[in-house]
């Protein structure tokens, strides 16, 4: 159940936000906990009841790891902790590429394929076990005490706001909400994030949606057939398409968590205005960066270590951070491609950038960034090759894309660039990250969501609908 | 005040599920021809391999009661502001004038079948008339002019420049 699809929208959320608002404070953990379950349940019914025995076995290893005061025993049940996650997230993710890569060898060595049912891809999977991993780490690292109940922590990995595609919620920022959140359950609160919510839906459903079913169309066309001018349309529209779907599904889960008394992380913070690749992964999802940099990166010694084995570090977290948005080769190089520029940025190009100016460092890693998404929507190494090779062959032809494709384009762009002026940033500040509004504001934004929410929904409901009109004579 | 705005945001949301189950209001009905979704039946099976879901969301959404009102509307916007037609094969051309795509594209000669294609089926044509030309019946083969034919100055640029 997508939060853009009939159902969510206006039966699931609507049930149980009018349901929560009328629960009990204390009681409130076990109703979201209940609507997360049924939330999971429809998504991956066979999966829900491995992903809760294994939160639960867990919640007692992570009991046992705060208990005890034997260091030996704390760090043997932390490395079961992490493997029983790692492995969750290895066999249900990774058994199918590495089964495949292993057969392809054996092929080549002439040898025969090794017999394997392929594994369903459980949803969320990538986002929980990072969450899973930072209680372990936390409670081993005595950086907050562990949940105090089971329904708590199932509570905590499987929050239906994030438990599709995040923001990563480490522990430790949201273990006190978790337990007390009334002050936070605020009517402001509530409506802010009512309207995060339909922002993010928009962007969803009016921007990326529109853009995506574009790219899809370029992306599955064959070599002779791609152009340059069609290639770039193309990689444009997914280069703003995958912005406005990711962020704007971030945003409809901060939203929906503000309404219930969470504060969630931000996850964007406009990374298409980034002057070099370093800024670019500290401005797109943030979260998944801040994980890789404090349970990773850090741990391998960070920038702590030898000039040699820091570049290494930074080349095996991106490659790991490729690895982890799918399991194909197509993945593991755009994080080794992107690695690569980190380590750029480093030995020179932060320098070059420095001198260069604002606008020309935006313009150049946007071009990057826009490569890198080449690398990372193909579906083979070999689309890989021929796309970037048809972005610079200035072979043109005709090719036909209606007016809402570039208007929805344009204001894509708009979007994205326009905190780089001061007044695009005050605009920003006011819509997102304002704590209270006044009456007159409220009315104003109101009357914007409404809008907003009415044509969302009707695109939301009216998308699969094409008629035959001729059939009826 | 900001209470009441929530409320009333909360009620916009659950409304449609509300028309939906006690048909609060009449929506006039949808024209063309489309297939209703059917309400799946519940089974373990059908739950544990997801095609209940699936259906289960199609049916909702196919069976919201505003349905055709929130269609209407996103319809409408599409064509006010960017000249698109939401049904199968609608094509906006100059001066409003409606197209079906398939007759521009005969019209062009974008899909053009080949010349094989073309002596194979009129071979096929020929021999039907000889066939029935034994049994004293006259078979005749009438080319349709189509609205692309007669109306070509109406057709969108795009689809010309191609020819």
């Amino acid at each position: 159940m997508v939060f853009s699809s009939t159902l969510f929208l206006f039966y699931f959320l609507p049930i149980f936000l009018i349901v929560y608002n009328l629960t009990p404070h204390k009681y409130k953990n076990y109703w979201a906990l209940f609507a997360s379950l049924l939330f999971y349940a429809w998504g991956a019914p066979k999966f829900v009841f491995v992903v809760a025995s294994v939160i639960i076995v867990d919640y007692f290893i992570v009991n046992k790891i705060d208990s005890s005061d034997n260091k030996r025993l704390r760090q043997r049940l932390l490395a079961v902790s992490v493997v029983l996650k790692v492995g969750l997230l290895a066999y249900f993710k990774y058994a199918n590429f590495f089964v495949e890569n292993l057969n392809y060898v054996i092929n080549l060595m002439g040898g025969e394929n090794v017999a394997w049912t392929k594994v369903a891809l459980p949803i969320g999977i990538s986002f929980f076990t990072f969450q899973a991993l930072t209680y372990s780490v936390d409670v081993y690292r005595k950086v907050h005490k562990p949940l105090k109940s089971i329904a708590d922590y199932l509570l905590y990995i499987l929050l239906f706001p994030q438990l599709i595609a995040g923001p990563i919620v480490r522990y430790n920022e949201i273990a006190d909400q978790l337990n007390d959140r009334k002050e936070f359950e605020t009517i402001d609160n509530k409506i802010i994030g009512f309207y995060r919510f339909v922002i993010g839906l928009s962007k969803k459903v009016l921007i990326a949606n529109v853009l995506g079913a574009e790219a899809d169309k370029v992306f599955a066309l064959t070599e002779p057939q791609l152009t340059t001018n069609i290639a770039w349309v193309g990689i444009l529209s997914y280069t703003f398409q995958i912005y406005f779907d990711f962020s704007g599904y971030s945003d409809m889960a901060i939203g929906l968590g503000r309404m219930m008394g969470f504060k969630f992380p931000e996850n964007f913070n406009n990374p298409y205005i980034s002057q070099n690749i370093t800024e670019f992964w500290r401005r797109w999802h943030i979260t998944l960066g801040r994980f890789m940099k404090d349970y990773l990166y850090i741990p391998l010694g960070g920038n702590k270590v030898t000039v040699k084995r820091m570049y290494f570090n930074l080349a095996f977290v991106f490659i790991v951070s490729g690895f982890w948005h799918g399991a194909a080769w197509n993945f593991i190089l755009w994080g080794a491609f992107h690695g690569f520029f980190l380590i750029m940025d480093r030995l020179f190009l932060l320098k070059v950038f420095s001198k260069i100016g604002k606008i020309p460092s935006v313009i150049i890693t946007s071009f990057i960034t826009i490569i890198g998404w080449v690398i990372f929507r193909a579906t083979s190494l070999n689309q890989v090759i021929f796309y970037i090779k048809e972005l610079f062959s200035f072979n043109f032809s005709n090719y036909y894309v209606d007016s809402k494709f570039w208007y929805i384009l344009i204001v894509a762009v708009l979007f994205s660039y326009i905190t780089l002026l001061k007044k695009g940033l005050k605009l920003e500040q006011f819509i997102f990250f304002k704590e209270k509004y006044s009456n007159s504001q409220i009315i104003l934004l109101g009357v914007l969501m409404f809008i907003l929410l009415i044509i969302s929904s009707a695109n939301i409901i009216a998308s699969g609908f094409n008629p035959f009109i001729y059939f009826r004579f | 005040m900001k209470r009441t705005i929530y409320y009333f945001f909360l009620l916009v949301l659950i409304f449609p599920a509300i028309d939906s189950v006690f048909q609060l209001f009449h929506y006039t009905k949808l024209n063309g021809s489309f297939l209703p979704v059917q309400n799946p039946v519940f089974t373990a099976e059908s739950w544990l391999d997801n095609s209940f879901q699936t259906q289960k969301e199609d049916y909702v959404s196919d069976n919201l009661n505003a349905k055709p009102l929130l269609t209407r509307i996103k319809n409408q916007l599409d064509y006010s502001f960017f000249s698109i037609a939401n049904n199968n094969e609608g094509v906006v051309g100059k001066n409003n004038f409606l197209y079906l795509e398939s007759y521009i594209e005969n019209y062009t000669g974008d899909n053009y079948i080949g010349d094989e294609n073309l002596n194979k089926t009129s071979t096929t044509i020929k021999n039907l008339q000889d066939f029935f030309a034994k049994k004293n019946i006259t078979l005749l083969t009438v080319f349709l002019p189509s609205k692309a034919s007669f109306y070509p100055e109406y057709i969108p640029s795009h689809y010309t420049k191609k020819k």
